[in-house]
């Protein structure tokens, strides 16, 4: 893979993009690419793990999009799109893992960070995958 | 079944009694046996409900047993009229009262052999007070089935709207009015009358158009004299006004075309006022469930937007303090930074600074929302005087849905009358919280027993919660120390007891009600543990409706 994309569902992008331009240039030399969309339906849910190096998935969307972050996620884990592990959800509710544990994901599946969310935690958990 | 069978001994009695009186042609063991058979084949058809069978075999026995007597007999001529007499009363439907009348009148022929003119008085007066009755009973049925209906929409575990039952009542009034494809009844309409519009409430079939107006003739009309028609394409409507408590109904009454005569016969309109009247009351019903399901809404929705917009302005923050957290990392980083690295950074983190700067003014602005009184709708609950029985209500309706427990109060409580027991400074809602919160863990922990009392310590009233557990050994010792203690927020030092402690903590604080836990036992050795609470008591002042 030459070009390293990440795909971020976020509805706030100018909000937290600082968090991920600061991860790129700390971590990765700015050789990360985002691919920010606030609605599901922006874009095409076919095999992923040639495009994209890892998944961030907010659970609130915009109010528009077909599916929210939870749909999203199962969708990713139904069809096989990607690795799990190069998943991650993020988050401000606590009962989130709860959750993912009642749609059937298992303890620790799928990686899940809390808002706010610093660039160098995004950092962090970006080194281990990409 | 009752009127049958007497019907039935009655004739019987009669012939027995006509059968010693009056010699007869054949020997009396036959007319015993005559008597037998009757009887036998009664109860078989009565099995089958044949009842013009019934009718037929009724009169074989008849004619059997006046054969060779003098029908003109007083007794053999009752005996003949007997059948028609007992169709008076008949409270049946399915008279066939035309085959009787022509078997009655048959068998006075047969016995005389001719038709004569004085037959017909006897036989035509009981027919027109058979007729008569036949309509009455009519009515009747159609009442006990209009009301039959009407009930099944209280009572059926279906839930019904009342539109859906119109379609039914139109049926019977259809069969009832014996009307036909030419004249039928084909929809019914409710409108509630505000000033000259009618307003539709519902009907028996979809409608677009949802007003009506009246001009102010009709209008007039329509409540004087209750009933007014009205011709229009392709039939006729009866309008009947029906008021009900503060609500004017009209009901409307659409037929295919005008054979009032027809109608009129089978008394239409008092049918049909006595119909909607019944209609009227379950309109009703659905007004005052929907008016109180308003009044609920009303009650309810400033909290539940609170409470939304409140999830919507955490998720805000959350989001807006993302900035503010990116300065943190990196100062705490900076130190560590290569100088090329920490220039190459420094322009962006520079869009940080700005936009935590910008981002904490946002989160100010949202937190004083939440903080505002005026915007909190739980904000406005006030102390109310809560006299102790109330409390005992409450928490006896909640043991018992909960618990299936009785809650005990003792004498110094229940020997109170309601003029000198003394109140409690409180709030209803958050009392409900406090209680409801503690009961449900006594049903989600509880093993065996359950104990909750009130009593009077002095002037303070005690609630006494008791409860075996489950619980691992040092769990309940570390929640009673939790619940004792002084420390504003112990109880949520990252245990998470599920026990809506904090709540229950917190409400008494803002009331000054005195919490207390301590471990306890069972007269069996088992541990408990006890939660007390302990509530000032007043003198009754306000005149409480609670």
């Amino acid at each position: 893979m030459s070009e390293k994309k990440i795909l971020v569902f976020e509805d706030e992008w100018e909000t937290i993009r600082g968090s991920f331009d600061l991860a790129n240039l700390y971590a990765f030399n700015n050789e990360l690419k985002f691919l920010q969309v606030a609605k599901s339906q922006n874009v095409s849910f076919s095999q992923w793990s040639d495009i994209y190096a890892a998944v961030f998935v907010d659970i609130t969307l915009a109010k528009k999009t077909e599916m929210d972050g939870f749909n999203i996620v199962k969708t990713i884990k139904d069809r096989n799109l990607i690795d799990l592990n190069k998943v991650i959800v993020m988050t401000g509710n606590s009962k989130v893992k709860e959750k993912l544990k009642e749609m059937g994901f298992k303890d620790d599946e799928i990686r899940v960070l809390y808002k706010p969310v610093a660039f160098d935690e995004i950092a962090r958990v970006l080194k281990g995958i990409v | 079944m009752i009127q049958s069978v007497s019907y039935r001994v009655v004739l019987v009695i009669i012939a027995i009694f006509s059968i010693l009186k009056y010699s007869g042609p054949f020997p009396i063991l036959l007319y015993i046996g005559a008597c037998v058979l009757y009887i036998g084949v009664y109860i078989i058809l009565k099995r089958n409900e044949k009842s013009l069978l019934r009718m037929v075999w009724d009169f074989a026995f008849i004619n059997f047993i006046v054969w060779g007597r003098d029908y003109q007999e007083p007794t053999m001529f009752f005996l003949i009229l007997l059948p028609m007499i007992n169709a008076v009363n008949f409270s049946g439907s399915d008279r066939h009262s035309l085959v009787l009348l022509l078997l009655t009148l048959g068998t006075m022929v047969f016995h005389k052999g001719m038709l004569e003119p004085w037959m017909f008085f006897p036989v035509t007066s009981l027919y027109i007070l058979c007729l008569l009755s036949l309509i009455r009973n009519r009515e009747r049925t159609l009442d006990i089935v209009i009301t039959s209906k009407i009930d099944e929409y209280f009572l059926s575990p279906v839930k019904l709207k009342s539109f859906e039952i119109y379609q039914s009542i139109i049926n019977d009034l259809n069969v009832y009015f014996r009307t036909t494809d030419r004249n039928r009844i084909r929809r019914i309409r409710v409108y509630s009358l505000k000033g000259d519009t009618m307003w539709l409430v519902n009907a028996s079939t979809f409608m677009w158009e949802r007003i009506v107006k009246l001009n102010t003739n009709d209008l007039e009309l329509l409540k004087n004299k209750k009933r007014i028609s009205q011709t229009r394409d392709g039939g006729v409507s009866f309008f009947y006004y029906v008021p009900k408590y503060e609500i004017e109904y009209v009901f409307v009454c659409d037929v295919q075309s005008d054979d009032s005569f027809l109608f009129h016969f089978w008394g239409f309109d008092t049918v049909l006022t006595r119909t909607f009247s019944k209609m009227s009351m379950l309109l009703n019903t659905e007004y005052r469930i929907a008016q109180r399901r308003d009044e609920k809404f009303n009650e309810i929705k400033d909290r539940v937007r609170y409470v939304n917009q409140a999830v919507r302005v955490m998720h805000f923050i959350r989001n807006k303090m993302t900035p503010l957290a990116n300065v943190i990392a990196y100062h705490k980083m900076e130190d560590s930074l290569n100088p090329i690295l920490k220039n190459t950074m420094r322009k962006t983190f520079n869009k940080e600074v700005v936009r935590a700067d910008n981002d904490l003014r946002d989160i100010l602005k949202y937190a004083d929302f939440l903080l505002d009184e005026s915007n909190n709708p739980f904000g406005e609950l006030r102390i109310e005087e809560i006299p102790i029985s109330k409390i005992f209500i409450l928490l006896s309706e909640l043991a018992q849905s909960q618990l299936d427990l009785e809650v005990s109060a003792d004498a110094n409580i229940t020997s109170k009358t309601k003029e000198n027991e003394r109140v409690v400074h409180f709030n209803i809602t958050n009392c409900k919280i406090m209680f409801t919160d503690w009961i449900a863990n006594m049903r989600k922990k509880s093993t065996s027993t359950n104990i909750i009392s009130l009593s009077m310590e002095n002037d303070f009233l005690l609630v006494h919660f008791e409860n075996t557990y489950s619980e691992a050994d040092g769990y309940i010792q570390r929640l009673i120390r939790d619940i004792n203690s002084t420390a504003k927020d112990a109880v949520l030092e990252g245990k998470n007891y599920g026990h809506g402690i904090y709540y229950i903590k917190e409400i008494a604080r803002d009331y000054g009600i005195f919490v207390h836990a301590k471990e306890g036992l069972t007269s069996d050795g088992k541990s408990t543990i006890i939660l007390e609470l302990k509530f000032n008591t007043y003198e009754r002042k306000e005149n409480t409706s609670i």
